[in-house]
């Protein structure tokens, strides 16, 4: 009797991890032919914040002829621009895949509600304007201890890194990133957030070197925007 | 609970770079208009932006929500950083770029080849409500912008951050198209003549019309 609740149960198990795996596919289904389907399924694995990916007609005044619609899922503004860099990365593999043609991507950002967080994406250039040298895991690892890899391109890694001065960081965040990353060089992108003591987010900046595109947040209560006003 | 390794050592390096002097996120010079406008353009010579490590600069073409209550906007023209991860992507070379700001203080840059030194800017609002659209030589570049506004002040100029360097320009010099702006969406411009000016420490900024010569 026990053995035959064991197999039932096994079984039911079996079937809700199929369902549940279904679902999962169904939902980050994407619109385009098998091979894209397939392309971009296996990517959508690596990246934890996107929920789907569709290829479309560009929106009036976009450029090009195809544009990836890309639907995500964020807490914060933080978050949202995490997302806006893991569609970054989706768009730039898709693009050099051969596959289908890419002009640009867009990503809605919303929280578990619903809520548009943010709306962001740009247009895909037809290749770098620099051209990136790929370095290893080791030793990215020994450079940014505790970071981790993807690669959804050939190589991009996620750093994350606390700030005993919050404000004073925000102030200069060019420079304190430069103290935590160095330069652009040695994988396809980078994603860096920048905690204070607490846990909350100072910084964060999104790289995409494919695309010669890069997304920054700093926490408005610390100042830090580029954007000018008159000296009074 | 065990912290992980990267926090640590990390913070470590932060710690050791806040010791560093502190230098100023950006200081800028530029022209501006406090009345509200949707589009805006000019003609840029390049006299110099130089390549140094550690530092960048920007010449622009902007249009802002408000340049006294809003950080947000969206602004086109030459960007130049080097081992800076400011908010362009540094190449090291001179690019063309596009840089916009929410009101959610996300900032995001896009960086193209540059060409010659000499080309024309412009940033406009789509009649179609597409968003903000900027152009380089009368063509449109990249996709437009939804910002949440449809007019703003417009602002022509300089920035430089980091490593001391020059960024110097000229809006409108040598007969070519001065600093412009529009009320009906790039339908129509003006010339602008009124003085009104952002001037940070180490900048130098002539008042229009054009020609006038921004530089540090």
């Amino acid at each position: 009797m026990i053995k035959r609740y064991a197999a039932v149960a096994a079984v039911v198990l079996a079937l809700a991890a199929t369902v549940t795996g279904v679902l999962r596919a169904t939902a980050r289904r994407t619109g385009g032919p098998p091979a894209v389907q397939a392309f971009l399924d296996a990517k959508l694995r690596q990246l934890p914040q996107l929920n789907s990916a569709n290829l479309g007609a560009p929106k009036p005044d976009y450029p090009g002829t195809q544009y990836l619609y890309i639907a995500a899922t964020a807490r914060d503004i933080p978050g949202a621009v995490k997302a806006e860099w893991e569609a970054g990365l989706l768009a730039a593999a898709l693009a050099d895949s051969g596959l289908t043609t890419v002009d640009g991507f867009l990503v809605t950002a919303s929280d578990p509600n619903g809520k548009v967080l943010d709306e962001n994406g740009t247009d895909v250039a037809p290749a770098s304007l620099v051209p990136t040298m790929i370095s290893t895991e080791a030793a990215l690892g020994k450079k940014f201890p505790g970071a981790q890899f993807l690669h959804v391109g050939r190589l991009e890694a996620v750093i994350h890194a606390r700030t005993p001065d919050a404000a004073a960081f925000a102030a200069d965040y060019p420079h304190g990133l430069a103290s935590v990353v160095g330069d652009d060089q040695g994988y396809d992108g980078r994603f860096v957030r920048v905690d204070d003591q607490a846990g909350k987010a100072v910084v964060v900046q999104g790289s995409v070197n494919r695309l010669n595109w890069r997304v920054t947040w700093v926490d408005p209560a610390l100042g830090g925007s580029t954007a000018v006003s008159p000296e009074k | 609970m065990r912290r992980p390794r990267s926090w640590t050592l990390i913070a470590a390096v932060l710690l050791a770079a806040l010791l560093l002097p502190a230098a100023a996120l950006a200081d800028t010079g530029a022209n501006y208009r406090s009345s509200f406008y949707n589009g805006t353009r000019s003609f840029l010579h390049r006299n110099s932006m130089a390549q140094v490590n550690g530092g960048g600069g920007i010449l622009f073409v902007r249009m802002q929500q408000n340049v006294t209550g809003s950080p947000s906007l969206d602004q086109v023209g030459w960007h130049r950083s080097l081992n800076i991860p400011d908010d362009c992507p540094s190449t090291g070379n001179l690019d063309a770029f596009i840089e916009w700001i929410t009101t959610s203080n996300v900032f995001t840059c896009n960086v193209y080849s540059e060409s010659s030194g000499d080309e024309q800017f412009g940033m406009v609002y789509l009649s179609s409500g597409a968003g903000w659209q900027a152009y380089r030589n009368s063509l449109a570049l990249g996709a437009p912008h939804a910002l949440g506004w449809s007019s703003g002040n417009p602002l022509v100029g300089g920035e430089h951050h980091g490593v001391a360097d020059t960024v110097d320009g000229c809006f409108g010099c040598s007969g070519n198209l001065a600093w412009q702006v529009s009320t009906d969406n790039g339908n129509s411009y003006v010339n602008v003549s009124v003085c009104q000016q952002i001037i940070n420490t180490g900048w130098s900024v002539v008042c229009p019309p054009s020609p006038f010569r921004i530089h540090n």
